[in-house]
């Protein structure tokens, strides 16, 4: 049985200490918003101000055609004004033709329209590509249809590389505040009183973890406001729509952060068993967010996009090192512990 | 009632505490003493149900305390004072009692004015809305001993309460520990200051590790000295030495000056004989008096080596 009014009574006296304390303040309040208005302006902004108005619609190309050709080979040939459908064309230039379904390797095309095909090694001069994928091949003066520009898959890779914000954040903030309040206390020596009062152990520790858990949890939400609106804003011009909130943020914002912010407070409560001084506990506590880091960079490099379920399984994996952290916390926060061990 | 039967406690192969039998009554000052790391610090904290015993038991009012599904029952009956104050020094002195009042259940009304009631005793209640940060020494001593009573416990722990203070500020805890005993608590009181010992105690234990010596502080210098009387004369008489010596009951005496220091085995019976014999063989006697050992030379002599 917790007695959560407990809880509640050393979680509220450590809000009257964090209002005293300025690095606290600084660390809970200012810099999740400061950060959460900052970093999109400097990453966002520039690219969709400097992004080149690049056309979508296709261009009018006037086709005459006037042969149809169908699985066959061409080479070294100059071709005009021909629709070819599912045919290997080797170093052939051509103009005015139609394309589907067809590999072109070596060749110099102009003025055409090419769907769903290969271009290897190529010139593409004045076209209409819809679907088409390009190796080592030159696209000058034409239009992509349904692709996106390279703006907008810039924009959307930022706005993703910028979930780890959400992640790191409310990973940092513990850090600094378990510095003071724990290890402060216990250099302090103010933890001894506490310990006489009649609470359990697992009471002290959820009371320590809920005053760093509830501010961290809720800049983090907070700061997520003005984060979407900045984004939305710049973003809307150049991708036609807004990108967030979007399932995937909605996921590591809400759902994810509450569980990275737990794991850094049980990393930290660990940490601080065993250190010394404010300053090595910042430092080593700020480590908690490497492996983070490397986790997400990896999904975001060996994964074509992050969806929901990517997020998912990453929270998932959050947790699980949440109860690890939570068994080996629970042993070092107790009385004898703390008393005997705690140097 | 305190009591412990063959307590002990190990820290990774170091005996700190060892066969510890003890008993303090409800109501009694206990003093304990003891040189740094004999282990009174970590006899007080098994009391507390802090740490828990290697070797023996220990019941608080009846209550094991290495039973843990009763300690929260043993932490609302005891108050403990710990070596450093470790105070939230951003805090003020209300704010800390009020903190501590709240942890341990006191409501509302009583809350306030038990804090104010203690505060004020203890003279700090112009500066009650002040950050601890900026109190003296003695101050943050006396807060921590507020904090240590807001609850009103039974029995109060108080280790080393005037080490490291100034004169005046030790003089104020003295006073106030006396106060306390007044009240009716039951008070442990860890300390090296001799002098606190002998004058606040009704009993003193003396240990390094195991227990040295136990009882009142009189019969403590009695038992370990003998009881002495001493004999004033108008002027030094080495000559009735001997004489003194060979009469009824006299164990050992001994010449300071003028003074004859006379270990008697029961000055009751034997003085009145002793001084008839003196001024018939004599002396001049200006003052007679019984032999004063200070608890130094009992602790001294138990400890030292
Ligand atoms: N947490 C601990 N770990 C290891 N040894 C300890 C610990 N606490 C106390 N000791 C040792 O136990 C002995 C008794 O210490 P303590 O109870 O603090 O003595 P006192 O309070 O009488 O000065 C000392 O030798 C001390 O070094
Ligand atoms: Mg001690």
């Amino acid at each position: 049985m917790i007695q959560w009014e407990k809880v509640w009574t050393i979680a509220t006296k450590e809000f009257k200490e964090f209002r005293r304390n300025k690095y606290i303040l600084y660390s809970i309040i200012l810099m999740p918003l400061l950060l959460a208005t900052v970093l999109p302006a400097i990453y966002v902004i520039p690219v969709s101000m400097f992004a080149a108005d690049e056309s979508k619609t296709p261009m009018d190309l006037h086709l005459n055609i006037n042969l149809n050709n169908s699985y066959i080979e061409v080479r070294e040939v100059y071709a005009a004004n021909i629709e070819f459908t599912s045919c290997n064309l080797t170093n052939t230039v051509a103009t005015g033709c139609i394309f589907y379904n067809c590999t072109l390797t070596n060749c110099v095309v102009e003025g055409s329209q090419l769907n769903d095909s290969i271009v290897l090694g190529s010139t593409i001069t004045k076209c209409n590509l819809n679907n088409v994928t390009r190796i080592n091949s030159t696209v000058l003066g034409s239009v992509l249809v349904g692709e996106m520009t390279t703006a907008e898959t810039t924009l959307l890779l930022l706005i993703n590389t910028m979930l780890l914000f959400f992640l790191i954040m409310p990973t940092i903030v513990p850090a600094v505040v378990a510095s003071y309040t724990i290890v402060g206390e216990k250099l302090n020596r103010s933890l001894e009183p506490l310990l006489m009062t009649p609470t359990t152990d697992l009471e002290l520790m959820l009371g320590k973890s809920t005053s760093i858990f509830v501010p961290t949890v809720l800049m983090t939400y907070l700061a997520f406001v003005p984060f979407v609106l900045i984004v939305d804003f710049f973003t809307y011009p150049v991708l036609g729509y807004a990108p967030l909130p979007s399932d995937v943020f909605v996921i590591a914002v809400y759902l994810i952060s509450p569980l990275t912010c737990a794991l850094s407070i049980l990393a930290n409560i660990i940490i601080s068993s065993r250190v010394n001084d404010v300053r090595s506990a910042q430092q080593l506590g700020s480590l908690v967010v490497l492996p983070m880091v490397i986790l997400f960079i990896a999904a975001l490099a060996g994964v074509a996009s992050l969806n929901a379920w990517l997020m998912l399984g990453f929270g998932g994996l959050i947790l699980a090192a949440d109860v690890v952290m939570l068994l080996i916390s629970l042993r070092l926060f107790k009385r004898e512990e703390i008393l005997v061990n705690w140097k | 009632m305190i009591e412990t039967i063959g307590l002990g406690r190990n820290f990774d192969g170091l005996v700190a505490v060892d066969d510890l039998n003890l008993t303090v009554k409800n109501g009694e000052v206990f003093g304990f003493l003891g040189p740094n790391g004999a282990g009174k610090t970590t006899t007080v904290r098994m009391l507390c149900a802090l740490i828990a015993p290697s070797r023996g038991r220990a019941f608080m009012n009846g209550i094991d305390v290495a039973d843990r599904s009763q300690q929260i029952k043993i932490r609302q009956m005891v108050g403990l004072l710990p070596e450093s104050p470790g105070h939230y020094e951003t805090l003020s002195a209300y704010q800390n009692l009020d903190f501590y009042a709240h942890m341990h259940g006191v409501p509302e009304p009583q809350r306030k004015q038990r804090i104010d009631r203690l505060l004020e005793r203890l003279d700090l209640k112009d500066r009650k809305d002040d950050r601890i940060a900026t109190y003296s020494k003695g101050m943050k001593q006396k807060v921590a001993i507020a904090r240590a009573l807001v609850h009103d416990p039974e029995y109060v722990f108080l280790d080393e309460p005037t080490s490291g203070l100034d004169p005046v500020a030790a003089l104020t805890v003295r006073e106030f520990i006396s106060e306390l005993k007044k009240d009716g608590r039951t008070i442990f009181l860890n300390t090296h200051h001799l002098e606190d010992a002998e004058k606040l105690c009704d009993r003193i234990g003396v240990m390094s590790t195991r227990m040295l010596a136990l009882g009142h502080p009189q019969e403590l210098a009695d038992s370990f000295f003998g009881r002495g009387t001493v004999v004033e004369l108008d002027m030094p008489r080495p000559d009735l030495l001997a004489e003194v010596q060979a009469m009824r009951g006299v164990v050992a005496v001994r010449m300071e000056d003028a003074k004859f220091i006379i270990t008697v085995d029961d000055p009751v019976l034997r003085n009145p004989a002793i001084v008839a014999d003196l001024v018939r063989l004599g002396a001049k006697i200006r003052y007679i008096e019984p032999q004063k050992r200070s608890l130094e030379d009992v602790y001294l002599k138990v400890v030292g080596r």
